[in-house]
């Protein structure tokens, strides 16, 4: 009964140490196949090897010194070999792993070398003493062992990984200098000590491997001291590439998968500093204040739900990497990101706090200029918060009679909302006279479509009377909506409603077209329901349709009237 | 069965948006078949998704009075059926029904937006492409509108001149090619202006 307790425990604490590693998840990188290999690796071919050897060795030197020298240097050797080549392998990439790998080959070995200890001296506290200080010797020491190789292969000195391997000898060596010594309590309390002393050196190894990391991240990142001012600037032209450097490495350790999780947990965290950022440089209206703490809220939910989602490791790593308290990194990251990734980030909000345009408003001009912008129809359904945040870049400009605002043919960059005055629009024929189409007044708006697909003008637009307007440029709105999903749904809404209603009338108008070539004035033309909400203010006219339709009408009774004097 | 990024190259609507962004919609589209004459949606119906058509054709109908069908659009292939409630959520405006079996992919609108709520540079394209389509529609039909002023005053040739131009958007072609369609056959029954 006895032996057969001993056999278990022989065998079921190192199994306990690999369930660990398992339920704690703490190494996701690293390859299942690979842990087994080393394990495999230390149980059946280290150990007896180093049988061999050190029995070879005992019959030179003598028993005392193979145990308390040679067995250690001998046994550590061996079960760094597999060691050596995984982490030579191109798929061994965070040296974390090493570690991992380490404990798997002592694990395995302490095994076998507990199933041979037990066999010769069946006393159950003896065992349970022994395969206890074995287990974690062997599984420190390698441990140790497997990421100073690991880092061997990034760190830019060997130095630390070699003090790294000739610690785990040296562990190995003092541990079999006493072990014979002691019994019961104290050889426990010597296992102890080398367990935790074991888990400090890797927990050492494992801080100064990744601030070297961090390091090599932040000299990309250009934010490094000890790099020159135009080392930085080169290093910053380089934009985006940096942040893709980074992620392109991140994609080595951890895959695809945690990178995507990455990505869009740095471009939340930059989201969340950004709005942090306009609720303490910003003056703006209390709505707006509180639409941007919400957001802050929505954004703190996603951060945590994209972590949950994310392995340990990873996090571990990424708040070494980024820490939150890092302002200064977090700032530049932000700049970063929005360059690399301007899709999601907040890049308007960025603008604003470096822009000439930042601080030209009070609240209250801010809601009032919301307002103006609500009434223009492509605006209609976007929130005031969202419109106020946007108004915050409108210019106000003035022109004097006759002055040119833009010329047909030029690129269609920016909105203008007449405050006070008129704004005619001119064609041009091919000999460059103006023919007059329309006027705008007040409350009206020229270019609101611009914002939105960039045309061509296919106009010129003039001063009529002195001019007063606020201009939104077609940049800084894009700008703007790029991140806010919310906004372009909103506009979409109100376009797909519009393009509705003219593609109706267009194949109307196809209809009635084909019916007059015909000869048909008699069948009653199919109606176009116009939309339900009445256009607001905008520059492409609502109403053509319907114009259309009722110039139809006369032309039918006119060719029918005309047909009927010709028969 | 989703429906690739091939599938949905073949659409006008998506000419300007990125592989990636494609690939991510393709993966939100399912395929479908749909027998011929079965009706695909009625006026009325709420607009939960939409149909691109691969193969086959559609019509468009409403039914007057003495519920006779009057179909004012056909839609084939590489043409999509009910893009605006999509995006404006309203009801459907008329009915749909197969002509010939149809091969389409269907997109769900709440899909659709949280897509859009993941990639808003798909909005942005999207919302350049419907202003272009309405700045489009609206300017040829303002243009018709001063051509039948000519076309009042018999002044055949200057109202084709003025409507006349070429157009690589498609609904604006029709609309042009009925046109000068119409004109002409109106210069041969109505030769001249009889004021003159």
């Amino acid at each position: 009964m006895t032996e057969v307790l001993a056999y278990a425990i022989a065998l079921l604490v190192p199994a306990f140490a690999f369930y660990l590693i398992h339920a704690l998840d703490l190494f996701k990188t690293s390859k299942a196949t690979t842990i087994l290999a080393c394990a495999l690796w230390g149980a059946l071919i280290a150990y007896p090897l180093a049988m061999v050897v050190n029995g070879g060795l005992h019959s030179l030197i003598g028993y005392a010194l193979v145990v308390s020298l040679t067995a250690p240097l001998v046994e550590e050797l061996l079960k760094a070999l597999v060691l050596l080549y995984y982490t030579r392998q191109p798929s061994f990439h965070y040296f974390v792993d090493g570690a991992v790998y380490g404990f798997s080959v002592g694990i395995g070995f302490a095994m076998t070398e507990n199933l041979a200890y037990v066999s010769q001296t069946p006393s159950l506290a003896l065992a349970i003493a022994r395969v206890l200080s074995t287990s974690l010797m062997h599984a420190m020491a390698s441990g140790v062992v497997g990421i100073s190789l690991g880092r061997l292969r990034r760190a830019r000195t060997p130095l630390w990984p070699l003090i790294g391997i000739g610690s785990a000898i040296a562990v190995h060596i003092v541990y079999n200098n006493v072990v014979n010594r002691l019994t019961g309590v104290s050889l426990l309390i010597v296992a102890v000590t080398i367990g935790i002393g074991g888990a400090a050196l890797i927990a050492l190894q494992i801080i100064i491997g990744l601030r070297q990391e961090k390091e090599q991240f932040s000299r990309t990142l250009g934010l490094q001291i000890d790099v020159s001012p135009g080392e930085r600037e080169a290093i910053q032209q380089l934009g985006g590439a940096s942040i893709e450097a980074i992620l392109q490495e991140l994609r080595g350790t951890f895959g695809e998968e945690n990178v995507v999780l990455i990505r869009r947990l740095l471009i939340t965290e930059a989201n969340i500093g950004i709005l942090e950022n306009n609720l303490t440089l910003c003056l703006v209206s209390a709505r707006l204040r509180d639409a941007w703490e919400a957001e802050i809220a929505l954004r703190q939910s996603e951060s945590h739900t994209i972590r949950q989602q994310m392995e340990r490791s990873v996090l571990a790593y990424l708040s070494n990497l980024f820490p939150t308290r890092d302002k200064a990194m977090w700032d530049y990251l932000q700049e970063q990101l929005a360059v690399y990734d301007p899709t999601m980030v907040h890049t308007f909000d960025l603008f604003m706090r470096v822009s000439e345009l930042a601080h030209r408003f009070t609240p209250t001009q801010l809601e009032a200029m919301a307002e103006r912008l609500s009434r223009i129809d492509i605006f209609r359904n976007v929130s005031m918060a969202d419109l106020e945040n946007l108004s915050r870049a409108i210019e106000v400009e003035q022109f004097n009679d006759g002055a040119t605002l833009f010329d047909q043919g030029d690129e269609g960059d920016a909105m203008y909302l007449i405050e006070a005055g008129e704004i005619a629009i001119y064609s041009l024929d091919s000999g460059h006279h103006e023919r007059h189409i329309r006027t705008f007044s007040a409350g009206q708006v020229v270019g609101d479509f611009a914002v939105l697909d960039g045309e061509k003008r296919s106009a010129r637009a003039r001063a009529q009377g002195d001019l007063s307007v606020l201009v939104l440029r077609r940049e800084v709105f894009q700008m703007f909506i790029q991140s806010r999903p919310q906004v372009i749904i909103a506009v979409l809404a109100v376009l797909a409603e519009r393009a509705r209603y003219t593609t109706r009338a267009l194949e109307v108008t196809i209809q009635s077209l084909s019916r007059i070539a015909q000869g048909d004035y008699t069948s009653n033309p199919p109606t176009v329901t116009a939309p339900l909400e009445v256009p607001a203010v905008t520059e492409i006219p609502a109403d053509v349709p319907s114009r259309l339709q009722r110039s139809l009408a006369r032309f039918t009774s006119l060719l029918q009237a005309r047909e009927q004097a010709v028969s | 069965m989703t429906g690739t990024t091939e599938d949905l190259r073949r659409f006008a609507m998506f000419k300007t948006i990125s592989t990636a962004d494609l690939e991510a919609l393709a993966r939100l589209t399912r395929r479908r078949q749909i027998a011929r004459n079965a009706l695909i949606f009625r006026r009325g119906d709420p607009g939960e998704w939409m149909m691109l058509i691969c193969a086959g054709e559609a019509r468009i109908f409403l039914n007057d009075e003495q519920g006779n069908e009057i179909t004012f659009r056909t839609l084939g292939e590489g043409q999509i059926l009910g893009e605006f409630s999509l995006l404006d959520h309203k009801n459907r405006t008329a009915s749909a029904a197969a002509n010939a079996p149809l091969d389409v992919l269907v997109l769900q609108r709440v899909d659709f937006l949280r897509l859009l709520q993941e990639r808003p540079v798909v909005g942005i394209e999207l919302m350049r492409g419907f202003a272009e389509r309405i700045r489009y529609a609206t300017t040829y039909l303002g243009r018709l509108n001063e051509a039948l002023e000519r076309l009042s005053n018999s002044e055949y040739e200057e109202a084709i001149r003025d409507m006349a131009l070429s157009t690589d958007e498609a609904g604006m072609q029709a609309l042009i090619n009925t046109f000068v369609a119409m004109v002409h056959s109106l210069q041969e029954r109505l030769p001249s202006d009889p004021k003159k």
